[in-house]
């Protein structure tokens, strides 16, 4: 019973040591990886970003070059779609509880209001009309894209991506 | 017939140890005595039963019982040091095992782990990932899928059994 116990005290003894050591490697590996830059832009109540109001259809009409990254996401999901044809594309300031409005063809409205803006990204309240209501954060490099409902012959897809 | 008598037998039997031991209990106990009463060749059964126990609870009382005890008392001491030597042993081996210094090194790294695991949360809060895109959401009526399998992006769509709604403007509760 006395070896048993003994033996039991040292298995335990080593899987702590063990623990312990994969705790390093794995601080360590954290360490190495590249964390956010020592010059991270300040926090600010503006953040930069491209709003794009796409046409997709089923119509025979090619991708749009300035829509390629957005099919090929989309594609990624399984959602395809022959056509797909830039209508609108915007550099916008999105500030701080100030409403961004972009104009669907349809003569909808999809509207932006950055809540929060921080140096990984903005939480806005994003409200398409007749479509979807959200809050989402969206960080820098993201692109959030949101069915806005049927147009024509295919849909109107909005795209927002901070940068 | 025989092969009837056989099966009442074999049912018969396991509830007359049943009623043997007194693990019938109410309306079964009851039944079974009135069938004691009609059948004799259960009555003779039980009666063999019941002397075939006593013989074995004689026999039982007429072995003697091994007194391990006294067999086994004499003995512990020596158990005891034997068991207290491998202890000293597994922990000069233990010891051997794991020198001084890397003992130290390792509770040392331990505890800057634990310190530089909490600076890490603290300090490098993570940015969102796909599944941390979407805080609230409101279809309306609709069905709406958040896809967020890409790393890179985030795709609110609208099932299509609703799109007509969508398109036509059907819920303009919505907005």
């Amino acid at each position: 019973m006395w070896s048993s116990s003994a033996i039991g005290v040292r298995s335990a003894l080593r899987a702590v040591v063990f623990l312990t050591w994969m705790c390093v490697v794995w601080v360590g590996g954290a360490w190495a990886q590249p964390g956010p830059p020592a010059a991270a832009p300040a926090p600010s109540d503006v953040i930069q970003a491209t709003l794009m109001v796409t046409h997709f259809s089923n119509r025979d009409g090619g991708i749009d070059p300035r829509a390629r990254g957005l099919s090929e996401r989309l594609q990624r999901q399984n959602i395809r779609y022959p056509s797909a044809r830039v209508l609108l594309e915007r550099r916008a300031a999105l500030r701080l509880e100030q409403v961004e409005t972009l104009a669907l063809p349809d003569g909808r409205s999809a509207r932006f209001r950055p809540i929060h803006v921080g140096a990984q990204g903005v939480l806005m309240a994003v409200d398409v009309e007749r479509a979807v209501k959200m809050d989402a954060r969206v960080r820098r490099g993201h692109m959030l894209v949101i069915d806005a409902g049927r147009f024509e012959d295919g849909k109107l897809v909005i795209s927002v991506e901070p940068d | 017939m025989s092969a009837m008598r056989h099966a009442m037998d074999g049912r018969n039997a396991e509830r007359l140890h049943a009623y043997h031991d007194g693990e019938l209990s109410g309306l079964a106990r009851r039944r079974f005595e009135r069938q004691l009463r009609r059948r004799p060749e259960l009555r003779s059964e039980l009666r063999a039963l019941a002397a075939l126990r006593a013989a074995l609870r004689e026999l039982d009382a007429a072995a003697p019982a091994p007194d391990l005890w006294r067999e086994i008392a004499p003995r512990l001491p020596a158990i005891d040091a034997r068991a207290r030597q491998a202890t000293r042993r597994d922990a000069e081996r233990l010891w051997f095992w794991l020198p001084r210094p890397v003992a130290a090194a390792t509770a040392a790294a331990a505890a800057a782990a634990l310190v530089v695991a909490v600076a890490v949360g603290l300090l490098w809060p993570q940015a969102p990932q796909g599944g941390q895109v979407v805080r609230w959401i409101d279809g309306g009526a609709r069905s709406v899928m958040v896809l967020d399998d890409d790393p890179d992006t985030t795709i609110i769509w609208v099932l299509d059994a609703s799109l007509d709604e969508a398109s036509t403007g059907g819920s303009g509760n919505v907005v």
